[in-house]
């Protein structure tokens, strides 16, 4: 029978990909010689770790930065995204267009261009002759980084919640004599309270999970947060796997309450709102109002996006470093050398484009099966699958990376990926799976049952369903999730980092090796490749989804 | 000859008892509806029929086939089943054209590519879609698609069509139109259908049988006149809105049911003076004649007049004592 088949093929993929390094993370932290197949000394590690000044600190100190993040994004956001749900049509979606550009820059990659911008010596003071250092390298420059980065996400929530109320509830008010203020103290911010939350908490949680900027700016000025106090128990001898594990535990746990807060409130928004029906026309803004629009938008688009990518795109042009900004300083020695065969740039690319490629091919077929069990297959223990396909949501990817090799980095295994990069692959399955999932599943919640049933009614069994009614319907959807994992994967850094063997480099490892042994430029190249190649996909990749719609 | 035998079928979600030990003879050639409000069971009944449900007991026999036997352990998948079905929301496949839509059964039937040809055109024509055969499903209207989906449901000439709200999804107007046509199309072909709706019009125009359900029991069978006429109770005469339903002691009549059941048509006005006096409180003007709300010793009751009633006119009653129907309170 295909059913039983496609129930233990979903659930034992997902529990190799997900349940594993969860799992392992959790013993581990429960019990310290889990390894040694002994539950010896339970709890040895994890009270000790967890009076420990250190974990303290880095706890305290990513609560601190992820609470600040979000909040300054907020701050940024909320207003544009008030303002936008008033704009004309056209501009409202020049805008939009603008703000996905900071998706398209890693943050890993934003903060290497905000160092060479900033820093002693940088571009800023080469040009105008002062640096920004020590406010690069503090907690509030850091928190400014890393919010410029974020904000875009609360902005098209929140706007796109401003649209609808403004047209439907907003009109409804006025037309019993509410005034403008009054209109949104009382119906606007209300309304769209839940969904500037949820969108919230996932900037928190991108933020608590996020392992480059902290690593970058973070160290420098002695700012150790739960994810690069992770990384520093296995780049220090004696490696220290009970304590990662903790750490790793704080962290999940950190991001899972997050995670659950996101989905009750944006479950909330969407049954509280009815769907919006009819589309008032915004009139055209008068000349003044369009110089305020220009001067804001333009303004903080080049500040977040357009002194980045042109930080980066100068230094991949800069023959040498010392040579600073000066025109006979320009070469394309720096990206021709990402070119040469046999060079550690070109291997990266390489390891990089094949490996996102497998994360794409292998998540798009394994959410196909996943979600077709757990959304069509109504048969018990689906909800257990349900849970561990969309258990990444909330799992950092340092997390993963320690659920791994906990997991894998075992004596008692016969074959073992680990060392191999089929670890990488691993964990960019994990790590990516929820894209496709999500997706998938709802574009396949859209098609109604009677469809299936239909055609089960007209004699066709399970394979025939899915092979004649949904694998046609779905496919569009499942290339555009294909390609969004393969962007993403191309960009990876945290599970990379931790997970690479000996020799092998991906595009972000590469990068930021090369900022480790100083040079910035060739690093900016391949920076300036990412982005290209990442940036492109995933536009591609986003407008597939949309053309589906 | 009975086509379709149902035998103490029942059915639980969780706690919930939804069908409470169902039997029901379906005759070959008749039209049955399953006619109830929101949750008494139909729509159930209608999806264990076609093996989209499993019952939790009972039996389901067909002509040639056991579709299920619980305490056989026997359950026949809805592929095997040969039936055809007719959805709420069409279930038409986007991305198929109507011939193909209309021809999937017969392929999966694996019949000759002629005689899928051949078939198509015969049931694009019984419905008269036969020049809309190389479109899309999303360039029809409502009806056009429903129509494709009968087209569907006839074309590997099943024994047995089951109807999930075929009419619901459409205008008035176009109801009316669609299942005068549905109608038609049964007798002309001999079709035997079983169809679920909550709408009393839509079950008197296309029905033979009305099986009246109420919450997981059939509460009344009968012809659509016999089941409009005699009500069983107080209950089955307020969903089929029959007519006024009183206390017994307002029009005077002696039985023993506590209930009197007064159609509208049963009411005569005369002079204020005389009959039941009664005050109007509403009137307007419906199809070809007055429809005048009363107040009847506290009671709201409804009638019909040739002229149209001032509000707050006081207005006589007589009753004309054949029409009425004694009800007994039932379960209500």
């Amino acid at each position: 029978m295909l059913r039983p088949a496609l129930f233990l093929l979903s659930s034992s993929t997902l529990i190799v990909i997900v349940g594993f390094p969860v799992l392992a993370i959790l013993l581990f932290a429960i019990f310290p010689h889990i390894n040694e197949l002994s539950l010896a000394a339970p709890l040895s590690a994890l009270l000790p770790n967890l009076a420990n000044e250190k974990l303290i600190e880095a706890t305290f100190n990513s609560l601190r930065l992820a609470l600040s993040v979000t909040l300054v994004a907020a701050i940024i956001a909320v207003p544009l995204a008030y303002m936008r749900a008033r704009f004309p049509d056209r501009l409202g979606k020049i805008c939009d267009a603008m703000f996905l550009i900071p998706f398209l820059i890693p943050p890993y990659i934003g903060s290497l261009a905000w160092m060479q911008l900033l820093q002693r010596n940088g571009f800023v003071e080469q040009i105008l002759g002062f640096n920004l250092n020590t406010f690069l390298y503090s907690f509030s420059g850091m928190v400014t980084v890393m919010a410029l980065h974020l904000f875009p996400l609360i902005y098209f929530t929140t706007a796109s919640v401003f649209s609808v109320i403004g047209r439907k509830y907003g009109d409804v008010a006025k037309v019993f004599g509410g005034h403008t203020i009054t209109v949104f103290w009382q119906i606007n911010f209300p309304m769209a309270l839940p969904a500037l939350l949820s969108s919230g908490l996932i900037v928190f949680i991108l933020t608590i999970e996020e392992f480059g900027t902290p690593e970058i700016l973070g160290a420098r000025f002695g700012f150790p947060v739960i994810v690069t106090s992770i990384h520093e128990k296995f780049s220090d001898w004696p490696i220290d796997l009970p304590g990662a594990s903790v750490l790793s535990l704080i962290l999940i746990i950190i991001a899972f309450v997050a995670y659950q807060g996101h989905q009750r409130l944006s479950k909330r928004f969407q049954t509280t709102i009815d769907n919006q029906s009819v589309e008032a026309k915004h009139p055209p803004l008068s000349p003044w109002a369009m110089v305020g629009v220009v001067v804001v938008f333009g303004g903080l688009f080049g500040i977040a996006v357009g002194l980045p990518l042109l930080t980066i795109a100068i230094s991949s042009f800069m023959d040498t470093l010392s040579g600073g900004l000066a025109w006979d300083n320009l070469s394309l020695r720096t990206l021709r050398e990402l070119f040469i065969l046999d060079g550690d740039g070109w291997a990266a690319i390489m390891t990089s484009l094949t490996l996102a490629a497998f994360a794409a091919i292998f998540t798009v077929m394994i959410a196909t099966v996943v979600v077709f069990t757990v959304v069509r297959l109504r048969i018990k223990g689906t909800g257990f699958l349900d849970f561990l396909s969309i258990l990444p949501n909330s799992i950092p990817g340092m997390a993963v990376a320690v659920g791994l090799i906990l997991t894998w980095n075992q004596s008692f295994w016969v074959v073992t990926p680990y060392n191999t990069p089929f670890i990488l692959l691993l964990a960019y399955l994990c790590l990516m799976l929820p894209y496709p999932i999500r997706m998938i599943s709802t574009a396949l919640k859209q098609l109604p049952q009677s469809l299936d049933d239909a055609a089960y009614i007209s004699g066709a069994n399970d394979l025939t369903v899915i092979l004649k009614i949904l694998v046609p319907l779905l496919w569009p959807i499942s290339l555009a999730s294909g390609f969004i994992v393969f962007a993403i994967s191309t960009r990876e850094l945290v599970s990379s980092i931790m997970l690479a063997p000996p020799g092998v480099e991906t595009v972000a490892v590469y990068v930021f090796h090369q900022f480790d042994q100083g040079s910035v430029n060739s690093g900016m190249a391949m920076s300036l490749v990412t982005i290209i190649i990442s940036g492109g996909l995933l536009a591609l990749g986003q407008r597939l989804k949309g053309a589906m719609k | 000859m009975s086509i379709l035998s149902l035998h103490n079928i029942s059915k639980s979600f969780g706690d919930e008892v939804v069908l409470n030990n169902i039997s029901l003879d379906v005759a070959a050639g008749s039209f049955i509806t399953l006619l109830g409000p929101s949750g008494c069971g139909k729509t159930t009944l209608l999806r264990i029929i076609a093996g989209l449900e499993r019952p939790d007991l009972g039996e389901i026999h067909a002509k040639k086939m056991t579709f299920v036997n619980v305490a056989r352990n026997v359950f026949l998948p809805p592929q095997k089943r040969k039936l055809g079905f007719v959805f709420q929301d069409y279930g038409l496949w986007p991305h198929m054209t109507v011939a193909e839509n209309v021809a999937f059964p017969l392929k999966m039937a694996k019949a000759s590519p002629q005689d899928v040809k051949k078939r198509v055109g015969e049931v694009l024509d019984a419905v008269r879609l036969a020049q809309h055969a190389d479109k899309l499903p999303e360039k029809l209207s409502g009806g056009q698609k429903q129509r494709v989906s009968i087209a569907r449901a006839l074309a590997a000439k099943p024994d047995l069509i089951l109807f999930d709200e075929p009419l619901s999804n459409l205008d008035a107007n176009l109801r009316e139109d669609l299942g005068r046509d549905i109608q038609v199309l049964s007798k002309q072909l001999g079709l035997t259908c079983i169809n679920v709706t909550h709408d009393r019009r839509e079950a008197q125009i296309l029905s033979d049988q009305i099986a009246l359900m109420k919450d997981g029991v059939i509460h009344q069978l009968g012809q659509p006149h016999d089941l409009f006429r005699n009500p069983r109770d107080v209950w089955a005469a307020r969903f089929l809105d029959v007519g006024n339903i009183l206390p017994v002691g307002i029009i005077q009549i002696d039985v023993p049911e506590h209930f009197v059941m007064v159609p509208r048509k049963a009411f005569r006005l005369v002079e204020a003076d005389q009959g039941l006096s009664a005050t109007a409180t509403n009137c307007m003007f419906i199809e070809d004649r007055f429809e005048v709300t009363a107040d009847l010793q506290g009671h709201e009751v409804k009638l019909f007049s040739n002229q149209p009633i001032g509000q707050e006119q006081s207005i006589g009653l007589k009753v004309d004592l054949a029409d009425i129907l004694p009800l007994s309170h039932g379960a209500c």
